[in-house]
């Protein structure tokens, strides 16, 4: 059954004002003055959040009790942007619950990191340049997620590769953070190659690229399980793989950390990484019908979960931690994709957005109130110089190690539940999962106990200059502290008296729960003394991680020295990232480096493509050679060539 | 009574006569006499099927031949005097400048 | 029938006259073969009615434009020789062939269209009267006409810039 469109004209405005906004900024920010820059760009953000609300509203009056109507969606049509044989793209928005998610989430944290980058960015010389981006980076951010096809998507998922690379790289001064951009945008391509090979053979099979046709002859079209569904699965998940951050493509986000901290925290944490995430939940019915793919993703996100984990433990770059926390939390997203746990992967994607923005903004005050040292065993004892940067981070690192009530408890908790007990599931994926929300547990408090307990470790210079921020960056850091505390509260699990109403509310877009299609057979019954026996188990796992914590970097602070020591080559081995950018330099881009300097550069390049370049410009000179002899200055050779025609011409007529 | 099919074979002819000076003879003037000569054949034509249906039309039309004629002749002898000023030469074949 | 010896004799005399007109080595005696092409024309017109434009034919071509030739070959002052030797002799034979066989696809042309057909003894009340071409002209041709006269300024200012004085 088609879901019913309503037509909704200001939909557009959502993403036309950040562009409007990054418009206006790049083309006079250089003299308008820097708290107007700053200003604009925050409230163009906050239109968008703000009709955002309004859809929402809208689209919450359009659901009444049937399939039909509970499935509607806004939609707006701005042109048909191209139609090509079989293929026609619209670019058209359509804004259902998903994409409601979706653009309340990137629209509200947008907004608060961008009044939050008013002051952490108030010295910089490019002021004006790094809030053209930002907001060109939330407009193609939300083109991404509401977008109504494949093609259109595809224009946002680059766009914010793009706005992601100027922005790691936007210090681009120093020769290492533009490396760190450039590989970011060239691991990116990888996925998104990936990606578009997908999109083609979605056209290519269904005929269509609009993601409710997709999503209506999808069934019809593919067999369950056949190579061609699991083949497009596949090529889409590579493209989630690099933006997203999961293995093997993860490696250029540690890197990213390069940029200013806000775009870490709005780019590289909340709302870009994510949109992997979404992209899988937006074409879930293509993965129920390969069950075979999902099964590589729920690995993958596993794997790519305690591996990041094991590295967050040893770091010692505050932003670093962060980051490899991140990936791990991505990965538990694509965990519960991959075992059919849509809602549960768009929840946890939901409160991830807020605590980790939370930290990467809490991270970013503290490096500011360092004077820019980022390195943990230099801090210590900063609770009492900067309270509010304290009690919030401490409030996101709750949410993030998955102590109730906190939001992160809400949707980490559902993600192990389904990763155990889902048809797709299984309790290898469930321990996997376990161990590693141990290690965030553990490593998140290491992060919490060296930056704010203790000693002060820092030169008394440093020292000196120990300042709470100002209010244009704590503001936002409480708010997103109050939505770290309450935001799980929309999804509490029947179990535990909550109505779970996050999970009914996107469940009529999502293919298993509405009947549409069925791969799953038989759905096991837990009894729910094995539920409960879970969520213990994971929030005693949380409470073993913070008490690890404690015993090491408090009480004995001498014990992880003596435990590096003791096993050199494993400390070295996981400090190390387990060497992996250099496996990937000798085994990949060194032979690509190579083969492109001599086999696709000297030979081919230099030999072949310039050689038919140079063929064509000269075959065509000698053409022209022959045909300018017709142009012999004699006027009436042209006459006679004239007459010719003319003869030729009446001939057809009259015999 | 004349056939009109007489008055066309006559503009033929005429007109016949006019592409043939035009392409053999290299004085330019006479080229452009050639050419006065076409435009005069088919206005013979027109006229001739003007009277044929009874129509007003081709002679208005016909009368615009003739002004452009006079428009062209007065350009193009312009030229040709501007020309022979300067290169001393009515000969088509000496201007040829204008080429590859 | 007097009618067709005239129609028959002008046209024939405007046949030779033109072949001359193009033939002859001297400019200003083509010319004069042309003028008398053009006269032999203008009373073709007379004999199908139209007085009008006979009149115009007369007058434009006959008094004006070959005139102008006349003027221009004086002040060219040309001499017989002058013009140069004769190239180019395979292009205009082919020219000429090319000619030749368009006379012979309007021949087939105006054959091919059927049966003799003769004019209408009489033409219809006014026509090639200078009251109703007059009349037309400056009606429903109005548009035209205006820039028809716009055109012939254009070229008598053009031909002045031309033909006028060098500058240098």
């Amino acid at each position: 059954m088609e879901p019913l469109a309503v037509q909704y004209d200001i939909l557009r405005w959502i993403v036309l004002s950040p562009l409007l906004g990054a418009v206006v900024i790049s083309l006079l920010g250089r003299t308008l003055p820097r708290k107007l820059t700053g200003t604009i760009a925050s409230a163009a953000v906050g239109v968008s959040f703000f009709i955002g609300l309004a859809a929402f509203i809208k689209l919450k009056g359009l659901a009444g009790h049937g399939h039909g109507e509970q499935a509607a969606f806004l939609s707006d049509t701005l042109y048909r942007w191209l139609a090509v044989g079989g293929l026609s793209v619209d670019v058209a928005f359509a804004f259902d619950r998903l994409s409601a998610v979706m653009v309340l989430v990137v629209a509200g944290v947008s907004a608060l990191i961008h009044i939050y980058s008013m002051g952490y960015m108030a010295h910089d010389k490019s002021y004006w340049r790094y809030f053209a981006y930002l907001n060109l980076f939330v407009f193609f951010m939300l083109v991404l997620v509401l977008a109504d096809n494949a093609v259109v998507m595809f224009v946002g998922w680059e766009g914010v590769g793009l706005c992601s690379y100027l922005l790691i790289g936007f210090w681009f001064e120093d020769p290492e953070k533009a490396y760190a951009g450039k590989k970011a945008f060239i691991v990116n391509r990888i996925g998104d190659f990936g990606f578009l090979l997908g999109i083609i053979l979605i056209f290519w099979t269904l005929g269509t690229v609009n993601f409710n046709e997709i999503a209506g002859q999808a069934p019809a079209v593919l067999v369950a399980g056949g190579s061609l569904a699991t083949l497009i699965c596949l090529l889409l998940f590579l493209g989630a793989t690099g933006k997203s951050a999961q293995i093997p493509l993860y490696v250029w986000l540690p890197d990213a950390m390069a940029g200013p901290t806000p775009v870490s925290a709005l780019i590289h944490a909340a709302t870009m990484v994510t949109a992997g995430v979404y992209m899988i939940v937006r074409l879930n019915v293509l993965y129920l019908l390969a069950p075979a793919a999902m099964c590589v993703v729920a690995v993958v996100g596993a794997a790519t979960a305690i591996y990041a984990a094991s590295i967050g433990l040893v770091q010692n770059d505050i932003k670093k931690v962060l980051a490899y926390s991140t990936v791990s939390q991505l990965g538990y997203m694509f965990l519960a994709v991959g075992v059919g746990a849509f809602s549960a992967g768009i929840f946890h994607l939901m409160t991830h957005a807020f605590f980790k923005a939370l930290l990467f903004l809490g991270s970013g005050s503290v490096i500011h109130a360092m004077s820019g040292k980022q390195d943990i065993r230099e801090m210590g004892g900063l609770k009492k110089k900067m309270p509010v940067t304290y009690w919030t981070f401490l409030f996101a690192t709750l949410a993030i190690a998955g102590i109730p009530p906190f939001a992160g408890f809400f949707s980490k908790d559902e993600i192990l539940w389904k990763a155990f007990s889902s048809p797709q599931g299984h309790w290898g994926l469930w321990l996997i999962g376990f161990a590693a929300a141990g290690m965030t547990a553990f490593y998140m408090f290491r992060l919490v106990f060296l930056t704010f307990h203790g000693q002060c470790r820092a030169d008394e210079k440093t020292k000196s200059h120990l300042h709470e921020s100002p209010y244009l960056m704590t503001v936002p850091l409480m708010v997103l502290g109050v939505l770290s505390v309450i935001g799980g509260f929309v999804g509490i699990p029947e179990i535990l008296g909550g109505g779970n109403g996050f999970h009914h509310w996107l469940a009529p877009l999502l293919g298993n729960e509405n009947g549409a299609v069925q791969v799953s057979a038989g759905v096991q019954h837990w009894p729910h003394a094995v539920e409960y026996t879970m969520i213990a188990l994971s929030v005693a796992v949380a409470v073993a991680g913070i008490f690890g914590a404690w015993v090491f970097y408090i009480k004995q602070p001498e014990k992880p020295k003596q435990l590096a020591e003791r096993w050199p080559l494993l400390h070295q081995l996981v400090y190390n990232k387990y060497y992996i950018d250099e496996i990937y330099n000798v085994f990949i881009v060194q032979p690509i480096k190579l083969t492109s300097t001599f086999l696709l550069w000297k030979i081919f390049d230099a030999g072949v493509i310039d050689g038919v370049v140079n063929l064509t410009g000269s075959s065509v000179r000698g053409l022209g050679r022959v045909a300018a002899r017709l142009q012999n200055g004699y006027a009436q050779a042209y006459a006679v060539t004239f007459l010719i025609g003319v003869l030729l011409l009446i001939g057809s007529f009259v015999w | 009574m004349i056939a009109l099919q007489s008055l066309l074979t006559l503009s033929a002819v005429l007109f016949v006569i006019g592409v043939c000076g035009f392409i053999t003879r290299r004085n330019v003037l006479i080229m452009f006499m050639s050419v006065e000569l076409m435009l005069n054949a088919a206005n013979l034509a027109m006229l001739a099927f003007a009277r044929h249906n009874a129509s007003m039309d081709p002679q208005v039309v016909a009368m615009f031949v003739m002004a452009l004629a006079a428009a062209e002749v007065a350009v193009g002898l312009a030229i040709i005097v501007a020309v022979f000023r300067r290169r001393g030469t009515v000969n088509i074949d000496d201007l040829r400048n204008l080429k590859w | 029938m007097a009618e067709q010896i005239f129609f028959y004799f002008f046209a024939a005399l405007s046949i030779v006259s033109a072949f001359l007109a193009v033939t002859r080595k001297n400019p200003v005696v083509s010319v004069v073969w042309l003028i008398s092409c053009m006269f032999s024309l203008a009373v073709i017109y007379v004999i199908l009615s139209a007085f009008f434009l006979a009149a115009v034919q007369v007058i434009v071509y006959a008094g004006a434009i070959l005139m102008l030739f006349v003027f221009v070959i004086m002040m060219l002052n040309l001499k017989t020789g002058m013009v140069g030797q004769l190239r180019n002799l395979g292009l205009k034979f082919v020219g000429l062939i090319a000619a030749l066989l368009i006379l012979r696809q309007f021949y087939s042309a105006i054959k091919g269209a059927g049966a003799m057909t003769g004019l209408p003894p009489r033409a219809a009340a006014g026509f090639g009267e200078a009251a109703a071409v007059g009349k037309l002209l400056y009606s429903q041709y109005i548009y035209p006409l205006e820039l028809m006269a716009v055109l012939l300024l254009v070229a008598i200012v053009g031909a002045l810039v031309l033909a006028g004085k060098e500058q240098s």
